[in-house]
Protein backbone atom coordinates (compact mmCIF):
# COMPACT_ATOMS: atom_id res chain seq x y z
CA UNK A 1 0.00 0.00 0.00
CA UNK A 2 1.58 3.32 -0.92
CA UNK A 3 -0.08 6.46 0.84
CA UNK A 4 -1.62 6.95 -2.73
CA UNK A 5 -3.28 3.60 -3.50
CA UNK A 6 -5.11 4.17 -6.92
CA UNK A 7 -7.09 1.21 -6.31
CA UNK A 8 -8.92 2.55 -3.97
CA UNK A 9 -11.11 4.48 -5.67
CA UNK A 10 -13.42 1.52 -7.14
CA UNK A 11 -12.94 -0.34 -3.68
CA UNK A 12 -16.35 -1.25 -2.13
CA UNK A 13 -16.23 -1.38 2.33
CA UNK A 14 -17.96 -3.25 4.24
CA UNK A 15 -21.82 -2.15 4.51
CA UNK A 16 -20.96 -1.54 8.44
CA UNK A 17 -18.14 -0.70 9.82
CA UNK A 18 -17.33 -0.63 13.64
CA UNK A 19 -15.16 2.00 14.49
CA UNK A 20 -13.15 2.12 17.58
CA UNK A 21 -11.81 5.24 18.82
CA UNK A 22 -9.62 6.68 21.61
CA UNK A 23 -11.29 9.26 23.34
CA UNK A 24 -9.70 11.38 26.20
CA UNK A 25 -11.53 13.89 28.35
CA UNK A 26 -9.61 16.68 29.92
CA UNK A 27 -12.32 17.54 32.83
CA UNK A 28 -11.85 14.27 33.95
CA UNK A 29 -8.37 13.27 32.64
CA UNK A 30 -10.24 10.13 31.59
CA UNK A 31 -9.36 7.92 28.25
CA UNK A 32 -10.97 5.56 26.58
CA UNK A 33 -11.83 3.42 23.84
CA UNK A 34 -15.29 3.82 22.45
CA UNK A 35 -17.20 1.71 19.85
CA UNK A 36 -19.52 3.34 17.16
CA UNK A 37 -21.02 1.60 13.99
CA UNK A 38 -20.95 3.03 11.20
CA UNK A 39 -23.38 2.12 7.67
CA UNK A 40 -21.12 3.27 4.81
CA UNK A 41 -21.45 4.17 1.18
CA UNK A 42 -18.85 4.06 -1.91
CA UNK A 43 -16.20 6.45 -1.63
CA UNK A 44 -16.36 6.89 2.09
CA UNK A 45 -13.58 8.72 3.70
CA UNK A 46 -12.46 7.85 7.64
CA UNK A 47 -13.24 11.87 7.91
CA UNK A 48 -16.59 11.38 6.13
CA UNK A 49 -17.14 8.45 8.81
CA UNK A 50 -15.97 10.41 11.66
CA UNK A 51 -18.05 13.54 11.43
CA UNK A 52 -21.20 11.05 10.23
CA UNK A 53 -20.83 9.59 13.98
CA UNK A 54 -20.48 13.26 15.51
CA UNK A 55 -24.01 14.43 13.38
CA UNK A 56 -25.82 10.88 14.08
CA UNK A 57 -24.37 9.00 17.01
CA UNK A 58 -22.50 10.84 19.46
CA UNK A 59 -22.26 14.50 19.49
CA UNK A 60 -19.23 15.15 21.64
CA UNK A 61 -16.54 13.77 19.67
CA UNK A 62 -14.01 15.82 19.09
CA UNK A 63 -12.14 16.30 16.00
CA UNK A 64 -9.98 18.71 13.58
CA UNK A 65 -10.41 18.86 10.18
CA UNK A 66 -10.93 21.83 7.35
CA UNK A 67 -10.64 21.08 3.46
CA UNK A 68 -11.24 17.69 3.33
CA UNK A 69 -9.08 16.84 0.24
CA UNK A 70 -5.31 16.77 2.03
CA UNK A 71 -4.76 20.55 1.65
CA UNK A 72 -4.74 21.79 5.03
CA UNK A 73 -3.07 19.16 7.16
CA UNK A 74 -5.58 19.78 9.86
CA UNK A 75 -6.43 15.83 10.38
CA UNK A 76 -3.53 13.78 10.92
CA UNK A 77 -4.33 11.23 12.74
CA UNK A 78 -3.18 7.17 13.75
CA UNK A 79 -5.73 4.95 11.59
CA UNK A 80 -5.36 1.40 12.45
CA UNK A 81 -1.65 1.82 13.65
CA UNK A 82 -0.56 3.81 10.24
CA UNK A 83 -0.17 7.72 10.89
CA UNK A 84 -2.53 9.15 7.61
CA UNK A 85 -4.43 11.89 7.23
CA UNK A 86 -8.60 10.75 7.71
CA UNK A 87 -9.53 13.09 5.00
CA UNK A 88 -7.33 11.12 2.24
CA UNK A 89 -8.06 7.39 3.75
CA UNK A 90 -10.53 5.58 2.29
CA UNK A 91 -12.49 3.67 4.61
CA UNK A 92 -12.33 0.68 1.72
CA UNK A 93 -8.69 0.94 1.81
CA UNK A 94 -8.22 0.39 6.13
CA UNK A 95 -11.61 -2.31 6.62
CA UNK A 96 -11.75 -5.52 4.84
CA UNK A 97 -14.82 -7.51 5.22
CA UNK A 98 -13.11 -9.77 7.04
CA UNK A 99 -12.23 -7.07 9.41
CA UNK A 100 -14.24 -4.51 9.33
CA UNK A 101 -12.81 -2.88 12.06
CA UNK A 102 -11.21 0.63 12.00
CA UNK A 103 -9.04 1.75 15.11
CA UNK A 104 -8.46 5.59 15.12
CA UNK A 105 -6.11 7.21 17.81
CA UNK A 106 -5.01 10.64 18.31
CA UNK A 107 -1.39 11.40 16.55
CA UNK A 108 1.47 10.28 18.94
CA UNK A 109 4.45 12.76 20.39
CA UNK A 110 1.91 15.15 20.75
CA UNK A 111 -0.15 16.10 23.59
CA UNK A 112 -3.94 15.17 23.23
CA UNK A 113 -6.07 18.19 24.01
CA UNK A 114 -9.76 16.35 23.37
CA UNK A 115 -10.30 13.03 21.92
CA UNK A 116 -8.87 13.37 18.25
CA UNK A 117 -7.31 16.71 18.65
CA UNK A 118 -3.74 17.49 19.59
CA UNK A 119 -1.54 20.30 20.46
CA UNK A 120 0.54 21.78 17.93
CA UNK A 121 2.30 24.61 20.03
CA UNK A 122 5.50 22.19 20.11
CA UNK A 123 5.58 21.47 16.72
CA UNK A 124 5.35 25.30 15.16
CA UNK A 125 7.44 26.55 17.85
CA UNK A 126 9.83 24.21 16.24
CA UNK A 127 9.65 24.92 13.00
CA UNK A 128 9.59 28.71 13.76
CA UNK A 129 12.78 28.24 15.56
CA UNK A 130 14.65 27.11 11.87
CA UNK A 131 13.99 30.57 10.42
CA UNK A 132 11.41 28.87 8.05
CA UNK A 133 12.03 32.10 5.49
CA UNK A 134 13.97 33.82 3.15
CA UNK A 135 16.86 35.97 4.81
CA UNK A 136 18.54 38.61 3.19
CA UNK A 137 21.79 40.75 4.33
CA UNK A 138 20.36 44.29 2.06
CA UNK A 139 17.13 44.67 4.16
CA UNK A 140 16.22 47.76 1.99
CA UNK A 141 16.43 45.61 -1.04
CA UNK A 142 14.42 43.20 0.82
CA UNK A 143 11.64 45.96 1.99
CA UNK A 144 11.30 47.66 -1.37
CA UNK A 145 12.50 44.58 -4.28
CA UNK A 146 12.96 46.46 -7.57
CA UNK A 147 13.67 43.14 -9.36
CA UNK A 148 13.06 39.81 -8.78
CA UNK A 149 15.74 37.62 -7.63
CA UNK A 150 17.67 34.60 -10.04
CA UNK A 151 16.35 31.21 -9.32
CA UNK A 152 17.38 28.94 -12.23
CA UNK A 153 14.67 26.28 -13.03
CA UNK A 154 17.57 23.21 -11.44
CA UNK A 155 18.35 25.14 -8.41
CA UNK A 156 14.26 24.87 -8.34
CA UNK A 157 13.84 21.47 -8.26
CA UNK A 158 16.65 20.82 -5.62
CA UNK A 159 14.42 22.02 -3.12
CA UNK A 160 10.89 22.06 -4.77
CA UNK A 161 9.57 19.30 -3.59
CA UNK A 162 10.80 19.87 0.66
CA UNK A 163 9.06 22.95 0.07
CA UNK A 164 5.32 21.12 -0.44
CA UNK A 165 4.97 20.66 3.50
CA UNK A 166 1.66 21.17 5.14
CA UNK A 167 2.54 20.66 8.14
CA UNK A 168 0.45 18.03 8.78
CA UNK A 169 2.63 16.57 11.68
CA UNK A 170 2.61 12.92 10.54
CA UNK A 171 6.30 12.82 9.85
CA UNK A 172 6.71 13.76 13.69
CA UNK A 173 4.12 10.91 14.89
CA UNK A 174 5.70 8.27 12.82
CA UNK A 175 9.39 9.47 14.41
CA UNK A 176 11.13 7.31 16.81
CA UNK A 177 13.32 9.20 17.85
CA UNK A 178 10.46 12.07 18.38
CA UNK A 179 8.82 9.56 20.53
CA UNK A 180 11.40 9.78 23.53
CA UNK A 181 13.52 12.61 22.85
CA UNK A 182 11.07 15.81 23.10
CA UNK A 183 13.76 17.91 22.36
CA UNK A 184 14.81 16.46 19.00
CA UNK A 185 13.78 19.29 16.13
CA UNK A 186 11.53 16.59 14.09
CA UNK A 187 11.61 16.06 10.81
CA UNK A 188 8.98 18.57 8.93
CA UNK A 189 11.54 21.41 11.18
CA UNK A 190 14.35 19.66 9.64
CA UNK A 191 13.78 19.51 6.12
CA UNK A 192 11.99 22.73 6.16
CA UNK A 193 15.55 24.16 7.31
CA UNK A 194 17.15 22.32 4.53
CA UNK A 195 14.67 23.68 2.28
CA UNK A 196 15.84 27.29 3.15
CA UNK A 197 19.61 26.21 3.94
CA UNK A 198 20.01 25.44 -0.38
CA UNK A 199 18.30 27.86 -1.56
CA UNK A 200 20.31 30.14 -3.34
CA UNK A 201 18.10 33.41 -3.14
CA UNK A 202 18.78 33.00 1.07
CA UNK A 203 21.49 34.38 3.11
CA UNK A 204 20.69 33.24 6.45
CA UNK A 205 22.07 29.68 5.84
CA UNK A 206 24.83 30.22 8.61
CA UNK A 207 22.76 30.65 11.36
CA UNK A 208 20.54 27.99 10.21
CA UNK A 209 23.63 25.49 10.20
CA UNK A 210 24.53 26.88 13.98
CA UNK A 211 20.83 25.65 15.16
CA UNK A 212 20.67 22.32 13.60
CA UNK A 213 24.12 21.59 14.12
CA UNK A 214 22.88 19.55 17.46
CA UNK A 215 22.18 15.80 19.28
CA UNK A 216 18.49 17.59 18.89
CA UNK A 217 18.94 18.76 16.01
CA UNK A 218 20.15 17.41 12.26
CA UNK A 219 22.12 14.28 14.11
CA UNK A 220 19.05 13.22 16.36
CA UNK A 221 18.07 11.95 13.11
CA UNK A 222 19.04 7.84 12.51
CA UNK A 223 17.13 6.95 9.18
CA UNK A 224 14.14 5.10 10.36
CA UNK A 225 13.08 6.78 7.13
CA UNK A 226 9.34 6.46 8.78
CA UNK A 227 9.08 9.86 7.95
CA UNK A 228 9.78 9.85 4.00
CA UNK A 229 7.09 6.33 4.08
CA UNK A 230 3.66 8.37 5.54
CA UNK A 231 4.46 11.55 4.35
CA UNK A 232 0.97 12.45 2.19
CA UNK A 233 2.66 14.83 0.07
CA UNK A 234 5.98 12.58 -0.77
CA UNK A 235 8.20 15.23 0.71
CA UNK A 236 11.02 13.04 2.04
CA UNK A 237 11.88 14.75 5.16
CA UNK A 238 14.07 11.68 5.49
CA UNK A 239 16.32 12.16 2.55
CA UNK A 240 16.35 16.41 3.36
CA UNK A 241 18.06 15.54 6.62
CA UNK A 242 20.47 13.21 5.48
CA UNK A 243 21.19 16.32 2.52
CA UNK A 244 21.51 18.50 5.29
CA UNK A 245 23.94 16.19 7.72
CA UNK A 246 25.97 15.99 4.82
CA UNK A 247 25.99 19.28 3.92
CA UNK A 248 27.13 20.48 7.07
CA UNK A 249 30.10 17.61 7.86
CA UNK A 250 30.89 18.98 4.37
CA UNK A 251 30.40 22.64 5.34
CA UNK A 252 32.56 22.43 9.30
CA UNK A 253 35.71 20.66 7.09
CA UNK A 254 35.46 23.86 5.30
CA UNK A 255 34.54 21.35 1.29
CA UNK A 256 30.96 23.48 0.90
CA UNK A 257 29.91 26.74 -0.16
CA UNK A 258 26.95 28.55 -0.46
CA UNK A 259 25.87 29.89 -3.69
CA UNK A 260 23.73 33.15 -3.14
CA UNK A 261 22.26 34.81 -6.26
CA UNK A 262 21.19 38.43 -5.96
CA UNK A 263 18.52 40.06 -7.77
CA UNK A 264 18.82 39.96 -11.90
CA UNK A 265 18.39 43.65 -12.49
CA UNK A 266 16.84 45.27 -15.29
CA UNK A 267 15.30 42.80 -17.77
CA UNK A 268 17.44 43.28 -21.55
CA UNK A 269 16.53 45.79 -24.34
CA UNK A 270 13.26 44.84 -26.13
CA UNK A 271 14.79 42.49 -29.22
CA UNK A 272 14.02 43.63 -32.90
CA UNK A 273 10.26 42.76 -33.86
CA UNK A 274 10.38 40.24 -36.61
CA UNK A 275 8.17 40.89 -39.38
CA UNK A 276 5.13 38.79 -39.89
CA UNK A 277 5.39 35.77 -42.37
CA UNK A 278 3.36 36.67 -46.01
CA UNK A 279 0.61 34.37 -44.99
CA UNK A 280 -0.67 35.75 -42.29
CA UNK A 281 -2.46 39.17 -42.25
CA UNK A 282 -4.08 41.05 -39.41
CA UNK A 283 -7.68 41.84 -39.19
CA UNK A 284 -8.44 44.74 -41.14
CA UNK A 285 -8.37 48.18 -39.01
CA UNK A 286 -5.72 46.85 -36.26
CA UNK A 287 -2.25 47.75 -36.04
CA UNK A 288 0.18 45.85 -34.72
CA UNK A 289 2.69 48.53 -33.76
CA UNK A 290 -0.22 50.63 -32.23
CA UNK A 291 -1.06 47.66 -30.02
CA UNK A 292 2.02 46.72 -28.62
CA UNK A 293 2.86 50.54 -27.70
CA UNK A 294 -0.12 51.33 -26.09
CA UNK A 295 -0.88 50.12 -22.29
CA UNK A 296 -3.36 47.10 -21.66
CA UNK A 297 -7.26 48.22 -20.32
CA UNK A 298 -9.04 46.15 -18.89
CA UNK A 299 -12.93 47.81 -17.65
CA UNK A 300 -12.61 46.52 -14.39
CA UNK A 301 -15.83 49.14 -13.33
CA UNK A 302 -18.04 48.45 -16.30
CA UNK A 303 -17.18 44.32 -15.87
CA UNK A 304 -18.43 44.25 -12.93
CA UNK A 305 -21.34 46.41 -12.86
CA UNK A 306 -22.44 44.51 -15.83
CA UNK B 1 1.70 31.86 32.58
CA UNK B 2 -0.18 29.87 35.88
CA UNK B 3 -3.66 29.67 33.90
CA UNK B 4 -1.61 28.37 30.74
CA UNK B 5 0.26 25.90 32.95
CA UNK B 6 -3.29 24.81 34.28
CA UNK B 7 -4.22 24.07 31.13
CA UNK B 8 -1.14 22.18 29.33
CA UNK B 9 -1.01 19.85 32.61
CA UNK B 10 -4.26 18.40 31.58
CA UNK B 11 -3.26 17.58 28.61
CA UNK B 12 -2.31 13.83 27.51
CA UNK B 13 0.64 12.52 26.67
CA UNK B 14 0.35 9.59 24.08
CA UNK B 15 4.83 9.44 23.57
CA UNK B 16 5.51 6.04 23.58
CA UNK B 17 9.26 6.40 24.99
CA UNK B 18 11.96 4.03 24.63
CA UNK B 19 9.55 1.24 23.30
CA UNK B 20 9.37 3.48 19.86
CA UNK B 21 13.29 1.59 19.61
CA UNK B 22 12.34 -1.89 20.95
CA UNK B 23 9.57 -2.51 19.17
CA UNK B 24 9.26 -2.84 15.45
CA UNK B 25 5.08 -3.23 15.43
CA UNK B 26 4.25 -0.01 17.71
CA UNK B 27 3.32 0.94 14.14
CA UNK B 28 2.40 -0.30 10.74
CA UNK B 29 4.10 1.94 8.54
CA UNK B 30 3.98 0.18 4.90
CA UNK B 31 7.35 -0.02 3.06
CA UNK B 32 9.49 0.79 5.11
CA UNK B 33 12.29 -1.65 6.48
CA UNK B 34 14.55 0.80 7.25
CA UNK B 35 12.52 1.23 10.68
CA UNK B 36 13.24 -1.99 11.51
CA UNK B 37 16.56 -1.67 10.23
CA UNK B 38 17.13 1.15 12.50
CA UNK B 39 15.56 -0.66 15.67
CA UNK B 40 18.21 -3.44 14.81
CA UNK B 41 20.74 -1.22 14.35
CA UNK B 42 19.90 0.14 17.95
CA UNK B 43 19.69 -3.16 19.60
CA UNK B 44 22.80 -5.14 18.52
CA UNK B 45 24.86 -1.41 19.01
CA UNK B 46 24.01 -1.56 22.74
CA UNK B 47 25.04 -5.61 22.81
CA UNK B 48 28.07 -4.90 20.84
CA UNK B 49 28.98 -2.48 23.60
CA UNK B 50 28.21 -4.71 26.22
CA UNK B 51 30.35 -7.15 24.25
CA UNK B 52 33.38 -5.09 24.07
CA UNK B 53 33.54 -3.88 27.64
CA UNK B 54 33.62 -7.55 28.13
CA UNK B 55 36.31 -8.22 25.66
CA UNK B 56 38.68 -5.64 26.20
CA UNK B 57 38.30 -7.06 30.24
CA UNK B 58 38.81 -10.44 29.25
CA UNK B 59 41.62 -10.38 26.67
CA UNK B 60 43.64 -8.57 29.34
CA UNK B 61 43.52 -11.57 31.64
CA UNK B 62 46.96 -12.72 29.34
CA UNK B 63 48.92 -9.81 30.93
CA UNK B 64 46.88 -9.65 34.28
CA UNK B 65 47.33 -13.14 35.55
CA UNK B 66 49.07 -15.01 33.24
CA UNK B 67 48.73 -17.43 29.99
CA UNK B 68 47.11 -20.30 32.57
CA UNK B 69 43.90 -17.65 33.37
CA UNK B 70 44.05 -17.20 29.93
CA UNK B 71 44.47 -21.10 28.21
CA UNK B 72 41.52 -21.71 30.80
CA UNK B 73 39.49 -19.10 29.63
CA UNK B 74 39.50 -20.15 26.39
CA UNK B 75 38.71 -23.57 27.53
CA UNK B 76 35.12 -21.95 28.36
CA UNK B 77 34.55 -21.52 24.03
CA UNK B 78 34.76 -24.70 23.29
CA UNK B 79 31.83 -26.46 22.63
CA UNK B 80 28.28 -25.58 22.88
CA UNK B 81 28.56 -23.89 26.75
CA UNK B 82 26.45 -20.52 27.98
CA UNK B 83 29.94 -18.64 27.42
CA UNK B 84 29.94 -19.70 23.35
CA UNK B 85 26.71 -19.02 22.97
CA UNK B 86 26.46 -15.32 24.49
CA UNK B 87 29.92 -15.11 22.13
CA UNK B 88 28.02 -16.10 18.90
CA UNK B 89 25.08 -14.02 19.33
CA UNK B 90 27.36 -10.74 20.40
CA UNK B 91 29.16 -11.91 16.87
CA UNK B 92 26.04 -11.84 15.41
CA UNK B 93 25.26 -8.53 16.66
CA UNK B 94 28.42 -6.95 15.59
CA UNK B 95 28.36 -8.16 11.70
CA UNK B 96 24.71 -6.83 12.02
CA UNK B 97 25.89 -3.67 13.34
CA UNK B 98 29.04 -3.41 10.63
CA UNK B 99 26.94 -4.45 7.43
CA UNK B 100 24.05 -2.30 8.16
CA UNK B 101 26.47 0.26 9.57
CA UNK B 102 28.38 0.65 6.07
CA UNK B 103 24.88 1.68 4.60
CA UNK B 104 24.38 3.80 7.12
CA UNK B 105 27.55 6.10 6.28
CA UNK B 106 27.02 5.73 2.65
CA UNK B 107 23.52 7.59 3.32
CA UNK B 108 24.01 9.31 6.47
CA UNK B 109 27.51 11.10 6.45
CA UNK B 110 27.92 11.07 2.10
CA UNK B 111 23.81 11.12 1.40
CA UNK B 112 25.00 8.88 -1.41
CA UNK B 113 21.89 6.44 -2.76
CA UNK B 114 18.95 8.16 -1.35
CA UNK B 115 17.40 9.14 -4.77
CA UNK B 116 17.79 12.82 -5.50
CA UNK B 117 14.67 15.65 -5.27
CA UNK B 118 11.76 15.55 -7.81
CA UNK B 119 8.70 16.70 -8.98
CA UNK B 120 6.07 14.38 -6.99
CA UNK B 121 3.91 12.10 -8.84
CA UNK B 122 1.71 9.32 -8.63
CA UNK B 123 1.95 6.73 -6.49
CA UNK B 124 3.87 9.39 -4.32
CA UNK B 125 6.82 6.99 -3.13
CA UNK B 126 9.67 9.13 -1.40
CA UNK B 127 12.97 8.85 -3.40
CA UNK B 128 14.52 8.00 -0.28
CA UNK B 129 12.76 4.50 -0.17
CA UNK B 130 13.35 4.10 -3.97
CA UNK B 131 17.38 4.81 -3.54
CA UNK B 132 20.09 2.13 -3.59
CA UNK B 133 19.85 2.37 0.34
CA UNK B 134 16.99 -0.08 -0.32
CA UNK B 135 18.77 -2.61 -2.41
CA UNK B 136 21.93 -2.19 0.32
CA UNK B 137 19.89 -3.23 2.85
CA UNK B 138 18.27 -6.01 1.58
CA UNK B 139 21.63 -7.33 0.93
CA UNK B 140 22.28 -6.25 4.64
CA UNK B 141 19.84 -8.77 5.57
CA UNK B 142 21.23 -11.36 3.44
CA UNK B 143 24.50 -11.50 3.83
CA UNK B 144 24.39 -10.63 7.46
CA UNK B 145 22.48 -14.44 8.05
CA UNK B 146 25.11 -15.95 5.31
CA UNK B 147 27.87 -14.54 7.55
CA UNK B 148 26.16 -15.26 10.46
CA UNK B 149 25.90 -18.88 9.99
CA UNK B 150 29.30 -19.41 8.72
CA UNK B 151 30.63 -17.76 11.91
CA UNK B 152 28.09 -20.40 13.47
CA UNK B 153 30.26 -23.29 11.40
CA UNK B 154 33.40 -22.09 11.99
CA UNK B 155 32.71 -21.62 15.85
CA UNK B 156 30.19 -24.69 16.65
CA UNK B 157 32.20 -27.48 14.02
CA UNK B 158 35.49 -27.20 13.86
CA UNK C 1 31.12 19.65 25.18
CA UNK C 2 32.08 19.17 21.65
CA UNK C 3 30.39 20.16 19.06
CA UNK C 4 28.09 17.71 18.03
CA UNK C 5 28.94 17.90 14.40
CA UNK C 6 33.01 16.84 15.37
CA UNK C 7 31.65 13.82 17.33
CA UNK C 8 29.40 12.76 14.42
CA UNK C 9 32.23 13.26 12.40
CA UNK C 10 34.67 11.12 14.79
CA UNK C 11 31.65 8.71 15.02
CA UNK C 12 31.50 7.87 11.12
CA UNK C 13 35.30 7.97 10.33
CA UNK C 14 35.92 5.67 13.14
CA UNK C 15 32.85 3.98 11.66
CA UNK C 16 34.20 3.18 8.83
CA UNK C 17 37.59 2.66 10.29
CA UNK C 18 35.76 -0.04 12.41
CA UNK C 19 34.70 -1.97 8.87
CA UNK C 20 38.17 -2.54 8.26
CA UNK C 21 39.55 -3.09 11.42
CA UNK C 22 36.80 -5.72 12.81
CA UNK C 23 36.86 -7.44 9.16
CA UNK C 24 40.84 -8.12 10.02
CA UNK C 25 39.93 -8.99 14.08
CA UNK C 26 37.27 -11.49 12.99
CA UNK C 27 39.33 -13.00 9.65
CA UNK C 28 41.68 -13.27 12.13
CA UNK C 29 40.20 -16.33 13.88
CA UNK C 30 39.26 -18.23 10.94
CA UNK C 31 40.93 -21.25 11.35
CA UNK C 32 41.86 -22.23 7.45
CA UNK C 33 43.12 -18.85 6.68
CA UNK C 34 45.89 -19.65 9.65
CA UNK C 35 47.07 -22.82 8.28
CA UNK C 36 45.29 -24.48 11.46
CA UNK C 37 42.32 -27.46 12.50
CA UNK C 38 39.63 -25.70 14.49
CA UNK C 39 38.71 -21.89 16.24
CA UNK C 40 40.08 -22.98 19.80
CA UNK C 41 43.50 -23.56 18.15
CA UNK C 42 43.21 -19.77 16.70
CA UNK C 43 43.28 -18.75 20.33
CA UNK C 44 46.33 -20.59 21.68
CA UNK C 45 48.65 -18.54 23.43
CA UNK C 46 51.32 -18.16 21.12
CA UNK C 47 49.11 -17.67 18.24
CA UNK C 48 47.70 -14.70 20.16
CA UNK C 49 50.61 -13.67 21.66
CA UNK C 50 52.01 -13.17 18.21
CA UNK C 51 49.37 -10.94 17.15
CA UNK C 52 49.72 -9.13 19.97
CA UNK C 53 53.63 -8.28 19.95
CA UNK C 54 52.98 -8.08 15.76
CA UNK C 55 50.23 -6.16 15.50
CA UNK C 56 50.06 -3.70 18.75
CA UNK C 57 49.03 -0.77 16.95
CA UNK C 58 46.33 -1.96 14.57
CA UNK C 59 45.00 -3.41 17.73
CA UNK C 60 45.32 -0.46 19.83
CA UNK C 61 44.00 1.88 17.00
CA UNK C 62 41.10 -0.59 17.07
CA UNK C 63 40.32 -0.82 20.68
CA UNK C 64 40.31 2.75 20.70
CA UNK C 65 37.80 3.64 17.75
CA UNK C 66 35.71 0.88 18.72
CA UNK C 67 35.50 2.02 22.16
CA UNK C 68 35.03 5.87 21.27
CA UNK C 69 31.76 4.65 18.73
CA UNK C 70 30.78 2.34 21.36
CA UNK C 71 30.57 4.75 24.28
CA UNK C 72 29.26 7.62 22.13
CA UNK C 73 26.64 5.31 20.37
CA UNK C 74 25.84 4.36 24.42
CA UNK C 75 26.00 7.79 25.58
CA UNK C 76 23.56 9.27 22.47
CA UNK C 77 20.87 6.94 23.23
CA UNK C 78 21.18 8.11 26.99
CA UNK C 79 20.76 11.48 26.11
CA UNK C 80 17.86 10.54 24.12
CA UNK C 81 15.98 8.65 27.09
CA UNK C 82 16.12 11.86 29.49
CA UNK C 83 16.88 14.99 29.67
CA UNK C 84 17.91 17.70 32.44
CA UNK C 85 20.78 19.65 33.05
CA UNK C 86 22.23 17.27 35.31
CA UNK C 87 21.45 13.94 33.60
CA UNK C 88 23.38 15.65 30.59
CA UNK C 89 26.37 16.65 32.37
CA UNK C 90 26.31 12.76 34.58
CA UNK C 91 26.00 11.25 31.16
CA UNK C 92 29.33 13.37 29.58
CA UNK C 93 31.06 12.41 32.66
CA UNK C 94 30.82 8.76 32.66
CA UNK C 95 31.12 8.64 29.64
CA UNK C 96 34.47 10.71 29.42
CA UNK C 97 35.62 7.94 32.44
CA UNK C 98 34.28 4.90 30.99
CA UNK C 99 36.37 5.95 27.74
CA UNK C 100 39.15 6.14 29.73
CA UNK C 101 39.49 3.20 32.23
CA UNK C 102 38.47 1.24 29.23
CA UNK C 103 41.71 2.46 27.23
CA UNK C 104 43.75 1.98 29.88
CA UNK C 105 42.79 -1.52 30.27
CA UNK C 106 43.05 -2.40 26.43
CA UNK C 107 46.90 -0.43 26.31
CA UNK C 108 47.88 -2.88 29.27
CA UNK C 109 46.97 -5.74 27.42
CA UNK C 110 48.75 -4.92 24.52
CA UNK C 111 51.85 -3.48 26.80
CA UNK C 112 52.02 -5.65 29.50
CA UNK C 113 51.62 -9.04 27.80
CA UNK C 114 54.77 -11.29 28.70
CA UNK C 115 55.72 -13.99 26.25
CA UNK C 116 53.78 -17.49 27.01
CA UNK C 117 56.13 -20.23 28.85
S1 LIG D 1 6.90 16.74 5.85
FE1 LIG D 1 5.08 15.64 5.07
S2 LIG D 1 4.33 14.48 6.86
FE2 LIG D 1 5.74 16.03 7.65
S3 LIG D 1 4.45 17.80 8.21
FE3 LIG D 1 5.17 18.12 6.11
S4 LIG D 1 3.58 17.28 4.78
FE4 LIG D 1 3.23 16.46 6.86
S1 LIG E 1 -9.13 18.09 6.33
FE1 LIG E 1 -7.52 19.23 5.36
S2 LIG E 1 -6.00 17.70 5.21
FE2 LIG E 1 -7.67 16.51 5.92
Amino acid sequence: MAIFDARAAVMIPPRKVKFLIRRYNPEEGRSWWQEYEVETYRGMTVLDALLKIKEEIDHTLVLRYSCRMAVCGSCGMIINGTPRLACQTQVAEVASEARPVVKVEPMYNFKVIRDLVVDFTEFFEKHRRVKPYLIRRDVEERENPKYEYRLLPEEYESFYQYSLCIACGLCVSACPVFASDRRFLGPQALAQAYRFIIDPRDEGWAERLEIVDSEDGVFGCHLAASCSAVCPKEVDPGAAIQRLRSLLLRYRLGLWKKKISGPVGPLEKKAERKPLPPEAETLPGVSLEELEESEVEIPVDELIAG
Amino acid sequence: MAGRQGRSARLLDLRPGWKAFVNPWLLRIANNPERLAFIMHRVTGVIASLFLFLHIISTNVPAREGWEAWREEVMNLQGLTLTSILFYIAMGAILFHGLNGTRLILAEALALGIGRPEKPKPPYIAPLLRGFQRTLLYATFVLWIILWALLGYVMFFT
Amino acid sequence: MARASLLYLLQYVTGALMIVLVSWHLAMRIPWLRGVESFIETLDSTVVYNEITGFSVLLLLLAYSTLFHGINGLRMILLELRHGRYWDRAVNIAALITFIVFAAIATHSVVGVEPPS
